[in-house]
């Protein structure tokens, strides 16, 4: 499958309409969709494997807690 | 005799405890300016100049007894800010018509209990997700220094306000660097707090777990003084302890900053992608920081680089969750722009928000262990100075949005110029809850710096 034809199906499934023009867009080799496949590559790249998903910090109960 | 406007807001709050200057003499002066300028850079969205006086005319009568910090003091109001009685339009074409606020933003609240004046409600990127602050609904927040360039984003129309004499002081929000981002095109003073500081409930948001509130103003001190009377007495007391005010920074001395250590993420800011005037201003920050006794070191952060990726990831989900019922109802509502960052939103995969969620917690982690062998980083705030009009520059949000992944607070202030007389500008990054820490070393670097006093000509 293809970049334009992926960011078609995932607009489909999530119910959303897109004209070929957007998607076109989208998917270029200028567009933000290769900009995020190498971003998120550098994300994966990160060994995580100790950590939780952190929704958001508290950093005043951890000073609370100290 | 230059008009009252142009004092700083600490200034002006000495002469109203004084009683040598009324509330009424500020805020008309502020409105002098509004209709002055406003007309040519569209920092305001709305603004209601008889309400503002009856304000004025109100606190004057009240004896100094009842008055708070901030007692007739006019603070512009970003419009992504619920102001009761006032419409809050985001900059978006979907709000324009609904019903005013029946209730203050939280923030709002605490700045009329200090006596605070909303002035206003200030332009913005669209939804504030921009850096630009190139709307298509309200017009486009044109840079003071030229108007061929913006003011950047989000919060443009709160960092216009400020440095053309509007208002002393405004109210901004930051997600990924949108305090920041303005107040380095404008050459002005922003304060984005540590995650959480300031309360985000009545506010419209971007990202909800990303969301900061904060002060913007022109100088460090006038943000300070802004930040201290929005703080409850709680919170307060806990930042104070945690740097108590001069404690460290030798004010006395001719040096006042020995004893401090100062973290250079060098590795991280490369030279390369940062203007010439960027990376000279940074350098003479350094540079001063050193003449004042501190040492500078380099820091190593391993993959900081991600947090600026943790940070995109969770904004760009979060913000089309936000928005997914008004993109399948009428996405021809939003500006090009906008709705281009809502549909790659939906492009963020599922495991990709939790990797950015874990990689937030990693990199907090990691912040705070290396954080703790100095008193404090500094970074150019933005690669580049302001952005021209019709142009975009994917670069702006690299050095400020991973302080919004990490949570750690970070004043943006002015270190210069280019040739073109756009403004430049650094930030210094404290721990959390160390704000006191990062306005001192602000405030001596700041008096260092010379940046003119008086407002851009040739508009």
């Amino acid at each position: 499958m293809d970049a334009k034809e992926f960011i078609k199906n995932v607009f489909y499934i999530a119910g959303m309409q897109i004209s070929d023009e957007r998607v076109q867009s989208l998917g270029a080799p200028d567009g933000l969709y290769p900009l995020l496949t190498q971003l998120a590559a550098g994300l994966h790249q990160v060994d995580t494997e100790q950590y939780e998903p952190l929704e958001k910090p508290d950093f005043f109960k951890e000073r609370s807690e100290k | 005799m230059s008009p009252i406007r142009d004092l700083d807001l600490v200034d002006m709050v000495r002469l109203l405890q004084k009683g040598e200057v009324s509330s009424e003499e500020i805020v008309k002066s502020c409105l002098d300016a509004v209709e002055l300028y406003n007309d040519k850079l569209n920092a305001f969205i709305s603004i209601d100049p008889l309400k503002l006086l009856k304000r004025a005319q109100e606190i004057d009568k009240l004896p100094q007894t009842e008055r708070g910090l901030l007692s007739g003091i006019p603070v512009a109001i970003k419009d992504l800010i619920d102001v009761s009685g006032e419409v809050t339009t985001a900059g978006s074409s979907f709000f324009k018509n609904k019903p005013s606020a029946r209730t203050d933003a939280l923030i709002v609240k605490k700045l009329k209990e200090a006596g605070a004046i909303p002035f206003g409600k200030t332009n913005l990127h669209e939804f504030a997700w921009g850096g630009t602050s190139a709307n298509p609904h309200y017009g486009i927040c044109y840079n003071p220094w030229n108007r061929n360039y913006v003011a950047g984003g989000s919060s443009g129309g709160s960092a216009i306000s400020v440095l053309m004499r509007m208002a002393p002081a405004a109210l901004g929000t930051d997600t990924l660097g949108s305090i920041r981002h303005p107040s380095s095109f404008c050459g002005t003073v922003g304060l984005k707090p540590t995650y959480g500081l300031l309360p985000t409930e009545g506010i419209f948001p971007l990202a909800y777990t990303l969301d900061h509130v904060g002060p913007m103003a022109r100088t460090v001190e006038d943000v300070e003084y802004v930040l201290k009377a929005m703080l409850d007495e709680n919170t307060r007391v806990l930042v104070e302890n945690n740097y108590e005010i001069g404690k460290k920074v030798l004010k006395e001395r001719s040096r006042r900053l020995e004893g401090i250590c100062v973290g250079v993420l060098a590795p991280h800011v490369p030279k390369d992608i940062c203007h010439e005037a960027v990376w000279n201003g940074y350098e003479n920050v350094l540079k001063i920081i050193e003449d004042e006794g501190a040492e500078v070191v380099e820091i190593q952060f391993p993959e900081f680089e991600s947090a600026y990726a943790a940070g995109l990831f969770l904004t760009l989900a979060q913000a089309s969750q936000i928005h997914r019922n008004r993109m399948v109802e009428r996405p021809e509502g939003f500006g090009d722009d906008v709705r281009v960052l809502l549909e790659a939103g939906y492009l963020v995969s599922a495991v990709d928000y939790v990797q950015a969620q874990k990689v937030r917690a990693k990199l907090i982690d990691t912040a705070k262990r290396i954080m703790k062998k100095t008193d404090c980083w500094v970074i150019p705030t933005t690669p580049n100075p302001a952005i021209a009009v019709g142009e975009t520059d994917l670069t702006v949000a690299l050095f400020t949005a991973p302080f919004c992944t990490l949570g750690f607070p970070s004043i943006a202030l002015p270190s210069g110029f280019t040739n073109e007389r756009l403004p430049v500008s650094v930030q210094i990054i404290g721990a959390p809850l160390d704000e006191y820490r990062i306005l001192d070393i602000a405030t001596i670097v700041s008096q260092s710096i010379a940046f003119p006093k008086t407002v851009p000509e040739n508009l």
